[in-house]
């Protein structure tokens, strides 16, 4: 049997079905968002702790903890590079924005370390809420645009507050901009 | 009224190239998994693409497997761009 002609019509029809095929697959960024998450609240978490307990250099959570995300976290880029089939716009987006606010990160880093670690946790808190912010409205994600908002609101509320309750709202600001958003990425393709 | 290019008015061209459109780069399994058309088909309009330079082929090895990756070059960029245009036209859109 003959095809029929490949018209018009035909031609939009095969723009709108490819262009709606590599829709971008959000829930590939729910694992980012759930391992940092999950890891710096329970550095910032435990830390609390150790501090109530008087125990000392309970500082030593931060860097283990967040070593080995690092590690998983570099497992988990190699890995989803092997997979991966196509890279889109947003995938480089999002490439530059979460390699980029490395550098920052460092700089609150060396902040703390060589001036306060209560002056760094505001910055901290505000880097990454402000990427949360952008990368949900790039993936039209309102969950992780809320949750940047909240951190980014802790972060200026930290730099009123003093003592290791500092901790407890660095918790409280990765839960809600990271984990809640993660756990809702999940979710939502499921 | 603007004229259709034939090159792009086919089926699998088109959709082969909305693909590229679509994303900065994509393998050669991808474009067969998302057009459902035959390795061989796929193979064949990718020459022709690439013949015309609508598309760049290159081909590398990631962990000791071949890996042939995809990218539209500008002058497919254009000639896609003049052939939704076109097609507007037709289309009253």
């Amino acid at each position: 049997m003959e095809k029929p002609p490949f018209d018009q019509q035909d031609a939009l029809h095969v723009l709108d079905e490819m262009i709606n095929t590599t829709r971008y697959k959000v829930k590939q960024e729910a694992k980012y968002f759930l391992l940092w998450g999950w890891m710096v609240f329970a550095a910032a978490g435990s830390h609390f702790i150790l501090l109530q307990l008087n125990i000392a250099n309970s500082w030593l959570v931060w860097p283990i903890l967040m070593g080995l995300a690092g590690i998983c976290y570099i497992y988990l880029i190699v890995q989803s590079k092997s997979n991966r089939f196509a890279t889109s716009y947003i995938d480089r987006v999002n490439k530059y924005l979460w390699g980029g606010i490395l550098f920052p990160l460092i700089i609150a880093v060396l902040v703390g370390g060589s001036m306060s670690w209560n002056a760094a946790y505001p910055f901290f808190m505000g880097i990454y809420g402000w990427s949360a912010i952008v990368s949900g409205g790039l993936l039209r994600f309102k969950p992780l645009i809320t949750g940047g908002i909240i951190s980014s609101l802790l972060g200026i509320v930290t730099v009123f507050t003093s003592g290791s309750y500092i901790l407890l709202l660095l918790a409280f600001s990765v839960l809600s901009g990271f984990i809640y958003p993660g756990h809702a990425l999940l979710r939502m393709e499921e | 009224m603007k004229e259709l290019n034939p090159i792009l008015h086919s089926r699998l061209r088109l959709a082969i190239m909305a693909l590229l459109v679509a994303n900065d780069e994509v393998t050669f399994p991808y474009v067969v998994e998302k057009t459902q058309a035959s390795r061989g088909n796929v193979s064949v309009q990718i020459t022709n693409l690439e013949e015309a330079e609508y598309l760049e082929v290159t081909k590398k090895f990631e962990d000791k497997k071949p890996k042939t990756i995809l990218k539209i070059t500008k002058i497919g960029e254009s000639a896609m761009k003049e052939y939704t245009d076109a097609l507007k036209d037709y289309l009253n859109i």
